[in-house]
């Protein structure tokens, strides 16, 4: 099965996404942060890795969400993988704004273990 | 990973977030509208509030919430940062914390009250319209009863550049062909372009299907959530139309009737299609070609410098650094080992093992150096939690009070760092208690109406000073004095001179508070600052001139897993003595001890009369160098003071691991632990304190007895 | 050492009702196999300032700083010198390791119920609080030893307040 990225600033999220999806099967990378993931996602090529998908919060020290998938969307080895956003309800602008830089869809926070893993399989088979 | 460990996770996370918050908080209050600075903060409780959810702590996250809603107001300039307003977010914070340990400790009651409080406090900055909070409704499920299928007819155009966001078409479909059956389908090539000017990166097909489910139209709806907005889908309820799978419409209809109705063929649209494909086309090769490359390695020369600017971590169990600390030492001492076998070996052999043992010496030094640094944080966390100790404690006693932190980059042993936290609390409040003055009395005594509170760390040698200063009253020599004789620790014609006086303010049940403040009343003096220094290996003395303020030094070692010491030799033990503690050592001539009252004895160090401390004789150790012209005399510093200990020999200078005694057995007089030499034999390193106190107290003849005893 | 050496494997694969016995003077002695991590031989050790005279000091076991008694000093009987049969059984009591000095170790043995019988009134001076039952092994007696009461931490603790 694929693996996914979590980027996330929340420890606590990170874990809790990190525990459904490798019930599941799937094996995770976690980052802290938008610049923490493009770290990761080089040093994952390098090694000759690749995610099916990554999972990224919006608000972010260091480098917000928008702006990540903004440059990961520029390099032409992450182009192809799919981001999803997480949101809260307030931040439907965020949906609008994630889409703009090139997310292929949302996650509404709190979200539940099901909804967790029926979205990924909509990405990573 | 579980339930229990995710749990664990959070209250990590949600205690540090609120540090800093607390810490940003207080900042907030000086700086006012920065904007970073509230991000931060915004994003902290925006954290906080995400992470109680996905544990459960519906409570918390709600509590959050409201704080949150607050910040928000602040982010978009929409509140202005008050006193008033700093209060009730602390205050929430303080709350938040106390949350946190009920569910750290798996239960316990909250302040019901103060969080209703505190909660009514918040909703005051609301905007009365946002204070209810709006009840998402709940959707409700259409009824269907759940053996009957339904049909779907689903037009899919999706984006031609969707495949640049990482969704594949092919998935969706599959997803749908999980929900039930696919009984139609039909793919549009139409538009793909001849071969030569396909983009490969481009989604030319449409779909048209038709699926049988027992799933509501909702569900299927699902399946495009996240591409409905930009492609053309339509879902329609074609159960109507079908039986038992087969589209009764189509019997009477023409293929290209078909094709127009689910208008895919239209020709105006192709063109459209076309003209916007040609369009983006364009644009990729005029935009893509060129600054794709240029984007792509500006990108990546950002991305480098960025890497080397920011300094990636790592989160490293404790245990395992300190078992790495213990095992470099370890091999540091091996390598000394080998050094001196190196000795016996023929002449020959020797030459060519020198330069090898030297290499791996410094290899293994600066390894353990290394080690030793990973261990090593700066202080700027534990300085920055006196913010807030600082403010509250001087809007309590309407003080004006400013910290000033510098240092902050001076790196300390994570323990340590840990266990300075109290003792520094401590002695920053009893600054605030009893050194900085009134705003009034200080303009009366010339003083600025602002007092400075400065914390300090810096590197001096082989220590870390950490001083905390106040431009308050200074120490009163005469109270301090009258007290002592009070307490009785000492006569009334004693006239000891500045620092042994101020050693008195460390001793058990000393304290000149005149008045008995919230803080200083919860019945901990500074002998218990002293303490918690003296297990850090520290020592700490005070600088005061009256009217002009008070200095605490505290010095530390800079780490507690490792000490250089002094091999000695007593009878057939040898005893490691921390190089830290020793002033010199001396071979006394027979005319250098003289003996008071025919018991106590003294050395003649330099002119001045030390007390001498037999070592065997405490220790209960035999040996037959018992006369000091004999043996040799380790001149050594407690905080207290001086004195001569009497050793058969010196051995030599050795880093020392430092192994605990109370691990397998428990704590020794006389030992603040034990290590292991070069031969793997143990040696117990010599409690300068520890052995002050057994030679020096009233007991001691009680411990010569013992000693005689054991040996 | 061989024997040394098959203790030691008995005890990688010790099981219950499995005692290692040693002897003090004339007299054998046996400890729960499952309390018993090694034997060694004497190292020779580190001593330990005001102790009670059974407590022989510190030893280095593999990094740790573990602490000797010798059980003939705590049981008050003769002192003995030290010679190559001397051996210490590292212990482990109440998550401490603690090393005991007997005479010389005997062997492993098995005893079965109808073998083990428990602690019968003796005259003043027994210390019977130690002594978890009698063993019999053919003609011999083996005096079987609640080690976690000879060591216990109460005892330890003791000590040091001492």
């Amino acid at each position: 099965m694929g693996s996914v990225l979590i980027v996330d600033d929340s420890a606590t999220l990170r874990a809790s996404v990190k525990f459904s999806l490798s019930e599941a099967g799937y094996a995770v990378e976690e980052a802290v942060d938008g610049r923490d993931a493009l770290r990761k996602l080089q040093e994952l090529q390098t090694r000759g890795g690749q995610v099916s998908l990554i999972i990224s919060d919006i608000n972010m020290p260091n480098m917000d969400g928008i702006t990540f998938i903004r440059e990961a969307k520029q390099m032409p080895s992450f182009k192809f993988i799919p981001v999803l956003i997480l949101t809260t309800e307030s931040q439907d602008s965020k949906k609008t704004e994630g889409k703009g830089a090139g997310a292929a869809g949302w996650l509404v926070k709190p979200f539940s273990n099901d909804q967790l893993i029926g979205v990924v399989k909509k990405f990573v088979r | 990973m579980d339930q229990s460990s995710l749990m664990e996770t959070f209250i990590t996370e949600a205690t540090e977030l609120l540090q800093d918050l607390e810490i940003d908080l207080v900042s907030l209050e000086d700086s006012g509208e920065d904007d970073e600075l509230i991000n931060r903060i915004f994003r902290a409780a925006h954290t906080i509030k995400g992470s109680a959810g996905v544990v459960g702590l519906t409570a918390l996250s709600d509590f959050t919430h409201s704080m949150e809603s607050v910040l928000d107001l602040v982010r978009d300039h929409k509140l202005v940062v008050t006193n008033d307003l700093v209060s009730v977010l602390l205050r929430a914070v303080d709350l938040l914390k106390e949350m946190i340990r009920v569910a750290s400790e798996g239960g316990g009651d909250i302040d019901e009250r103060e969080m209703q409080f505190v909660l009514t406090m918040l909703r005051r900055f609301l905007p009365a319209a946002s204070v209810q909070e709006s009840i998402t409704e709940k959707e409700v499920p259409e009824n269907r009863e759940e053996s009957k299928y339904a049909y779907f007819e689903i037009e899919l155009a999706l984006p031609e550049t969707i495949l640049e966001t990482g969704t594949d078409p092919l998935m969706l479909l599959r997803e749908l062909q999980d929900m039930g059956e696919i009984v139609e389908l039909e793919v549009t090539t139409q538009d793909t372009p001849d071969f030569h000017s396909l983009d490969i990166y481009k989604l030319y097909l449409r779909w048209h299907l038709v699926i049988r489910t027992r799933e509501l139209q909702s569900k299927v709806e699902n399946v495009f959530v996240f591409v409905q907005d930009s492609s053309q889908i339509a879902i329609e309820d074609v159960t109507r139309f079908f039986k038992d799978g087969v589209d009764l419409r189509v019997a009477d209809m023409k293929l290209g009737e078909i094709l127009t109705d689910k208008g895919l063929v239209s020709k105006k649209d192709i063109e459209e299609v076309l003209s916007s494909q040609q369009k983006i086309g364009e644009l990729l090769v005029q935009r893509g070609k060129v600054s794709e490359h240029d984007v792509r390695s500006a990108l990546e020369k950002q991305l480098k410098s960025r890497e080397i600017k920011k300094a990636s971590t790592i989160r490293v169990d404790t245990d395992k650094l300190d078992k790495l600390v213990n095992l470099v030492g370890e091999m540091v001492i091996a390598v000394a080992r080998v050094n001196q076998q190196q000795c016996s070996m023929l002449p020959g052999n020797k030459r060519s093992a020198q330069g090898a043992i030297e290499s791996l010496e410094r290899i293994s030094r600066d390894l353990q150096e290394q080690v030793m640094r990973v261990r090593m944080v700066p202080v700027e966390g534990l300085f920055s939690r006196f913010h807030r100790v600082i403010r509250d404690l001087a809007n309590d006693q309407h003080k004006l009070i400013r910290l000033e932190l510098s240092g902050t980059e001076t790196e300390l042993d994570k323990n340590v760092v840990e266990q300075l936290s109290d003792p520094l609390k401590h002695l920053i409040r009893n600054a605030i208690d009893h050194g900085v003055e009134l705003p009034e009395e200080r303009v009366n005594a010339g003083k600025a109406e602002e007092a400075t509170v400065k914390l300090c760390a810096y590197q001096q040698e082989g220590e870390i000073i950490i001083e905390i200063a106040d431009d308050g009253q200074g120490i009163d020599h005469k109270s301090v004095l009258k007290k002592a004789i009070e307490k009785g620790f000492i006569r009334n014609d004693d006239t000891p001179n500045e620092k042994a006086l101020y050693q008195f303010l460390f001793m058990p049940g000393f304290s000149t508070a005149k008045q008995v403040t919230e803080v200083s009343g919860r019945g901990v003096g500074l002998d218990v600052v002293k303490q918690n220094i003296d297990e850090l290996r520290g020592t700490i003395e005070v600088i005061s001139e009256v009217g002009k303020g008070t200095t605490f030094k505290i010095r530390l070692p800079l780490t507690l897993a490792i000490i250089d010491g002094m091999n000695v030799k007593v009878g057939e033990e040898i005893i490691t003595i921390p190089l830290l503690s020793i002033v010199e050592s001396i071979r006394p001539t027979k005319e250098a001890v003289k003996t008071v009252q025919g018991e106590g004895e003294v050395i003649d160090a330099r002119g001045e009369y030390l007390p001498l401390v037999r070592l065997h004789s405490v220790f209960g150790i035999e040996t037959d160098k018992t006369d000091p012209s004999e043996a040799l005399v380790v001149i050594v510093e407690s905080g207290q003071r001086r004195f001569g200990v009497l050793v058969d020999d010196m051995l030599g200078q050795q880093q020392a691991v430092i192994k605990s005694l109370e691990k397998n057995f428990h704590q020794v007089d006389g030992a603040s632990g034990a290590t292991i030499l070069g031969d793997g034999t143990v040696s117990l390193i010599l409690d300068i304190h520890g052995l002050e106190k057994m030679a020096f107290s009233s007991s001691q003849l009680d411990f010569g007895h013992r000693g005689s005893e054991a040996a | 050492m061989s024997k040394l050496e098959q203790v030691n494997e008995a005890i990688s694969t010790a099981t219950a009702n499995q005692f290692v016995t040693f002897t003090l003077g004339d007299e054998e002695y046996g400890i729960a196999i499952l309390k018993v991590q090694e034997i060694i031989g004497y190292p020779g050790f580190t001593k330990i300032p005001n102790m009670p005279s059974f407590v022989k000091g510190v030893i280095n076991l593999r990094g740790s700083v573990v602490p000797v008694i010798d059980l003939r000093l705590k049981f008050a009987m003769q002192e003995r010198e030290y010679d190559t049969y001397t051996v210490i059984a590292i212990l482990e009591v109440k998550e401490k390791v603690i090393g005991v000095i007997v005479d010389a170790v005997s062997d492993v043995i098995t005893l079965k119920e109808d073998e083990m019988q428990p602690t019968p009134d003796f005259s003043s001076g027994v210390k019977v609080e130690f002594i978890s039952g009698m063993g019999r092994k053919g003609d011999t007696l083996i005096i079987l030893l609640d080690i976690d009461r000879v060591l216990s931490e109460g005892e330890i603790g003791m000590l040091s307040a001492a």
